[in-house]
């Protein structure tokens, strides 16, 4: 039985998720259930953010949202959904509510010095012009090329339409050509 | 010109920079613990809120708290109908189907530990795991290998990415023999290879005593390139899995081979004797393949002629078995290697 709860932990089911908030604090399963989930939001909220400890303390706070209002969920078995979209949500506003947008770009904005035609220094270059889009345009190009996800469950996350997806993702696009045109490989 | 393959090559190399260390579990559960916490106490003082309010007189609220429907825990096998084979199916355990998926697009077997410790996708998407895809809590009996399924457009993602990793480095281009000298001790190979098209292409990395002629020596580079390759499946996005449970791999045959001479059936008694001599004979150059009811069969009639295994692991299962030495320096046995083969028909 062991096993079973915990291939359920590592799949987020319902199962032990509900049972674990609805029948006390399970510290043992709410522990696996962040050891399976976090890694995989991490490098979403990595790739938004650009910071490691910001992604980190995205992600617990994304964590703790979902566990905190878990019985409200229409579909418990989507916790990874649920975490994606939270994890989403949460930058776009940290970025927003907390008005340092301007400031943490502007720090941002000194970009390489000296651009070569070496991968890691092309796709750092790369990261920085992204991460100086704006928050939804920067969401939409990471969940439909790094999640994979398509127009249609981008524009879920983003509560808009998949028309409105594909615009972001095409005027992100054009600002990452422009800012990097005459770098090539 | 930048474009969207570009983009989608950046971000999953960026997400590789990123340092592998265990998140800050206690703290991330510190802190769902909290919110919990108040939740609860909110909902407590909502209700009594509610109740106090209901008392005055107030009938128009009313609570439309819905219980969540309790979920039936997932079922799992009897521990009383397990076989003492590490990942042999018991009587009348059917095999996962499908039994043959065909090509296997992707296999990345690395040089850990002895046996197989990797992990092959196959065209219709399915993954099947063995050593780190086990779960640590899983009884070894029940999962030797393990199944899951990737969405058709998953694979095609596992597969670009690992091309996105391998060839600025040189690998996967064309087939590589390639040496590496830490392997020195325990002459590991790693076995790589990716099916692009109609091709398969091969990356293999030997230690120093498989050398046959001394080959070409792989680069750091490349040998990073396969570290990140061993363990990319863990980072693919949610959206590429149509199923990530790790379910137990059920096998449809078992693989054989041993070492030095065949083992000698005659040294054995009835009903090992006739076993040994049937799967010998359906043999050849020292492996074979065995149906799961066969192995089974042979593995019950070495336990009754007196033997033990040496080895018994999801990887392999071992057995000394007595044979006719060919030497004066052959020891009177010989080792044999049964494992769970593969839905491609392979082992």
């Amino acid at each position: 039985m062991e096993a079973a709860r915990l291939y359920n932990v590592r799949e987020g089911r319902g199962t032990t998720v509900g049972q674990t908030a609805g029948e006390g604090l399970d510290l043992g399963l709410l522990s696996e259930l962040y050891v399976v989930h976090a890694p995989d939001g991490i490098r979403l909220a990595f790739l938004l953010t650009g910071d490691r400890a910001l992604a980190e303390d995205l992600v617990q706070d994304a964590f703790a949202r979902l566990v905190g209002r878990l019985q409200h969920l229409r579909a418990r078995d989507a916790f990874a959904a649920y975490l994606r979209q939270t994890i989403v949500n949460l930058a776009t506003s940290y970025f927003r509510h907390r008005r340092v947008e301007r400031a943490y770009l502007e720090r941002l904005a000194a970009a390489p010095s000296a651009l070569t035609n070496d991968n890691d220094d092309l796709d750092e270059a790369m990261h920085h012009v992204l991460l100086r889009l704006p928050p939804r345009q920067r969401a939409a190009i990471v969940l439909r090329f790094y999640e994979d996800l398509s127009d249609a469950q981008t524009a879920e996350i983003l509560r808009c339409s998949a028309g409105n997806v594909r615009s972001l993702v095409s005027r992100g696009m054009a600002t990452l050509r422009e800012a990097l045109e005459g770098v090539a490989r | 010109m930048i474009d969207e393959h570009e983009v989608r090559q950046m971000l999953a190399r960026r997400v590789d920079t990123l340092p592998v260390t265990p998140p800050d579990t206690p703290t991330a559960v510190r802190r769902a613990r909290r919110r919990l916490l108040v939740n609860g106490a909110v909902t407590t003082i909502a209700a009594v809120l509610i109740v106090v309010t209901a008392f005055a007189g107030l009938d128009a609220i009313r609570s439309s708290f819905t219980p969540a429907n309790r979920p039936t825990p997932s079922p799992t096998p009897s521990a009383t109908s397990l076989t003492h084979f590490a990942g042999l199916p018991p009587t009348g355990a059917m095999p996962s189907k499908p039994e043959n998926d065909g090509r296997v697009i992707l296999n990345i077997s690395p040089a850990v530990g002895a046996g197989w410790n990797g992990w092959n996708v196959f065209a219709d998407g399915r993954v099947i795991g063995s050593g780190e895809f086990i779960p640590a809590g899983a009884n070894p009996l029940q999962m030797a290998s393990s199944q899951q399924w990737l969405t058709r457009q998953g694979v095609r993602l596992l597969r670009s990415r690992i091309l996105a990793i391998a060839r600025p480095t040189g690998l996967f281009k064309h087939n590589l023999e390639l040496g590496w000298e830490a392997y020195d001790k325990q002459g590991l190979v790693d076995w790589y290879q990716v099916r692009t098209g109609r091709r398969s292409i091969d990356a293999q990395v030997l230690g120093p005593s498989n050398f046959d002629n001394k080959p070409r020596m792989a680069t750091a580079a490349q040998m990073r390139a396969l570290d990140q390759i061993n363990t990319l499946i863990t980072r693919l996005p949610a959206s590429a899995w149509k199923d990530r449970t790790l379910r137990p791999y059920i096998p449809s045959h078992y693989c054989v081979a041993w070492d030095r001479a065949a083992p000698d059936p005659a040294k054995l008694p009835p009903p090992a004797r006739e076993l040994l001599a049937a799967m010998l004979k359906s043999s050849r150059n020292a492996e074979g393949v065995l149906t799961v009811d066969q192995t089974r069969a042979l593995f019950t009639a070495l336990l009754q002629a007196g033997l033990k295994p040496t080895r018994n692991t999801p990887s392999g299962i071992d057995w000394n078995l007595p044979n006719l030495p060919t030497g004066i320096f052959d020891p009177p046995h010989t080792t044999v290697r049964f494992w769970p083969g593969l839905p491609s028909g392979g082992c």
